[in-house]
């Protein structure tokens, strides 16, 4: 139970769905979920599962938001707001130096440039390859057998020798990378030459925005250390990570719920005027 | 419907029909003189085409870089822009019509990734189905592909032609050079064409273009208004107004439509937006030619209004003096290196092309910047990460995107529709409500 101004953010999600509450100016509990073939009722299972955590009834949240792909299936939202905007602000608040996002989402990367002052100024979207997402990582993963939570600790296992990917396709690169597993390439290299492929990929689209930092990753490749090690690697700079160990792939649920805040802040104002 | 009372090739027939029809169009709504205006032009500039054929004058072909007063200078003679059907069927033809001679093009071994009016108007001169030319005055300008296009129409007609050497800067002695080139290809014009080359003539058809260039000049002030008082498709307009009508007083003719529409609107407190404006962007690059209700769907799905583009607002810098021979082709010179559409932005120092795009932005008022990339237009897309920069410095949105102003199979308009209405959500709209 909570005194403070509550607000919720719901990011319905091509891979996983996320919901987050906002609670006066701090991170409230957050749930990740699977998406599933319905949207409307992951949503619901996703809100009610953070009210539970946060031992709230929905009559205690001030305003929803819903923002990712399934955000006009969020039928309880008040409204709902566009992955860029959600990204773009959670990152914004959650580190105030941020400049450039990127996020790695399941089925596509957004890259997302802000002013000095924290607006949005421009954003390249690649929605229209595999090659460069989560989804991709998973394809490939488990065409390997391996369970994608273990890439990044693989791609850090052994010497650093990524082998070269030469496909520009995810459905190339897997029989490309089932021929380097019979031909006995060590799997930590493979994997490293994957994850060197990944980003390529994403750090073409960030110079073609412009790398302004601070940089920060989001969505659920950020949690890979690998991705985000060549990244580095691709882009020449450190890249930020968000204090307090907050959770990359929550990031649009949170900006969801903070833009969620702001409006109604906005339009009780307008009201007490 | 015959053009002068003549058949005539099929496709210039369906250009002449939309012409008419689009007339009967507008002339019912006494609010669209501008659009009113220049599909009259489109039409008479057939008539005139057809009827210097019928009567047995001389067609010199040029192209787009290249203003076409000179040519004019000769008695009976001409011009004809060797992208003129391309254009007029996009505009108020079969839109379609171009990707047919793109692909008729591309199946002779055109490079696909030449621009697609060059392509087009190849396509075009296979199907024989422009008036023969006497001789090709030609610039070097604005690109590389241009001027392969113009090498294989040479080949392909069998005819002799000129190219103008147009230099990398615009300065006075870059003026003197182009100029020079002018005076020496005078005998050539005269020598093919049977035709003298009048002075006085010259003259006269230089004042024509000043007082076609007077009239953009105070037309551009106008529509810096807020509300914007006329269409958006009016400013996609501005090139063909200008390659095909410098110096013939049916460019004077549209260029005062234009200018009378919006002081008479402003005076009525009319905008170009039904229900108000409520963005404005200043659109860079190339227009979307193949479908000009493109723009009616901004204003009326997203409410924003083009008051400019790229190749509208130079019009001042192209006044001729007339007061001697030389004055006159350092005037033609100085429009052709600083004003004529794509020349003055992409043969030279970016940097020029970026200062335009901020002048434009500051003096329209302009929430954003549309940067619609013709995607053949090495020249224009080089240099878009620079822009970006300059973009951002300057505080001003830029959305990019990749299309071809003559073929929609290279990015669709539901795709470029998506990209605006996104950009305004996610960008626009946002720092509107901040500010």
């Amino acid at each position: 139970m909570s005194n403070g101004l509550v607000t919720a953010g719901i990011d319905i999600g091509s891979t996983t769905s996320k919901a987050a509450l906002w609670i006066d100016e701090h991170l409230g509990p957050y749930v990740i979920g699977p998406s599933t073939t319905n949207p409307r009722e992951t949503a619901r299972e996703c809100y009610e599962k953070v009210l539970e955590l946060a031992t709230l009834q929905a009559k205690d949240v001030a305003c929803v938001f819903g923002t990712g792909y399934g955000r006009a299936k969020v039928s309880f939202a008040d409204e709902n707001v566009s992955e860029l905007s959600a990204h773009g602000k959670g990152a914004r608040i959650l580190l105030p130096s941020a400049r450039t996002i990127i996020d790695i989402g399941g089925q596509d990367t957004k890259v997302i440039s802000l002013d000095a002052n924290g607006e949005m100024i421009d954003f390249v979207t690649n929605d229209k390859c595999a090659a460069g997402t989560g989804r991709f990582l998973e394809f490939i993963a488990r065409s390997v057998g391996i369970d994608v939570k273990n890439l990044a600790k693989l791609h850090a296992t052994g010497s650093y020798q990524p082998v070269t990917l030469s496909s520009m396709c995810s459905v190339f690169i897997e029989s490309e990378v089932i021929n380097l597993v019979n031909d006995e390439v060590p799997l930590n290299s493979i994997i490293q030459g994957l994850h060197q492929s990944v980003a390529t990929r994403v750090a073409a689209l960030v110079k073609r925005l412009g790398i302004v930092q601070d940089v920060i990753v989001t969505g659920g490749v950020a949690k890979n250390a690998g991705v985000v090690d060549e990244l580095e690697r691709k882009l020449g700079i450190k890249v930020k990570t968000f204090p307090d160990h907050i959770d990359p792939q929550i990031v649009g649920a949170i900006g969801a719920a903070i833009i969620a805040r702001q409006k109604y802040l906005k339009q009780s104002k307008k009201t007490n005027a | 419907m015959a053009i002068l009372g003549k058949q005539r090739k099929e496709d210039w027939e369906v250009v002449y029909e939309g012409a008419v029809g689009l007339i009967e169009l507008y002339e019912e709504d006494p609010e669209s003189k501008g659009m009113n205006a220049i599909i009259k032009g489109f039409r008479k500039f057939t008539e005139m085409l057809f009827a210097a054929e019928d009567e047995g004058r001389p067609i010199v072909w040029h192209n787009c870089g290249c203003s076409p007063e000179l040519i004019r200078g000769l008695e009976g003679v001409q011009p004809m822009p060797i992208e003129v059907l391309t254009v007029l069927q996009d505009l108020i033809g079969d839109a379609n019509y171009t990707l047919a001679v793109i692909d008729e093009a591309e199946g002779h071994g055109m490079a696909p990734e030449v621009c697609s009016i060059d392509k087009a108007a190849i396509g075009i001169v296979l199907k024989g189905l422009y008036p023969e030319q006497a001789c090709g005055l030609y610039h070097n300008t604005p690109c590389d592909s241009q001027i392969a296009a113009i090498k294989a129409l040479t080949e392909l007609t069998n005819k002799p032609m000129r190219m103008m050497d147009v230099p990398y800067l615009s300065g006075d002695r870059e003026i003197r050079y182009l100029a020079k080139q002018f005076r020496e290809a005078i005998p050539f014009l005269e020598e093919h064409t049977k035709r003298k080359f009048s002075w006085e003539k010259f003259r006269q058809v230089c004042e024509e273009s000043n007082r076609t260039a007077e009239y953009l000049r105070d037309w551009n002030e106008l529509r810096k208004h807020i509300p914007c008082p006329q269409v958006s498709k009016i400013v996609a307009l501005n090139t063909a107004l200008l390659v095909a009508f410098s110096g013939d007083p049916e460019g004077t003719v549209i260029a005062k439509a234009f200018r009378d529409e919006a002081k008479e609107r402003i005076g009525r407190g009319e905008s170009a937006v039904v229900g108000g404006e409520l963005y404005r962007a200043v659109w860079y690059q190339d227009p979307i030619w193949w479908d000009l209700q493109f723009y009616d769907w901004m204003e009326s799905e997203l409410k924003l209004v083009i008051p400019m583009d790229l190749f509208g607002y130079y019009a001042a810098e192209a006044l001729i003096d007339t007061s001697t021979p030389e004055s006159m082709l350092e005037g033609l010179a100085r429009k052709s290196l600083r004003v004529m559409p794509m020349s003055r932005q992409f043969k030279g120092p970016i940097d020029y092309f970026i200062d335009d795009y901020l002048r434009l932005c500051v003096d329209y008022q302009a929430d954003f910047g549309i940067f619609a990339g013709h995607v053949a237009c090495k020249h224009g897309l080089g240099g878009i990460g620079l822009f970006r920069e300059a973009s951002r410095e300057a505080g001003i949105p830029l959305l990019y995107f990749e299309f071809d102003m003559f073929d929609p199979r290279v990015t669709p308009a539901e795709t470029i529709q998506e990209n605006i209405a996104h950009f305004i959500e996610d960008v626009v709209k946002p720092r509107k409500e901040a500010a």
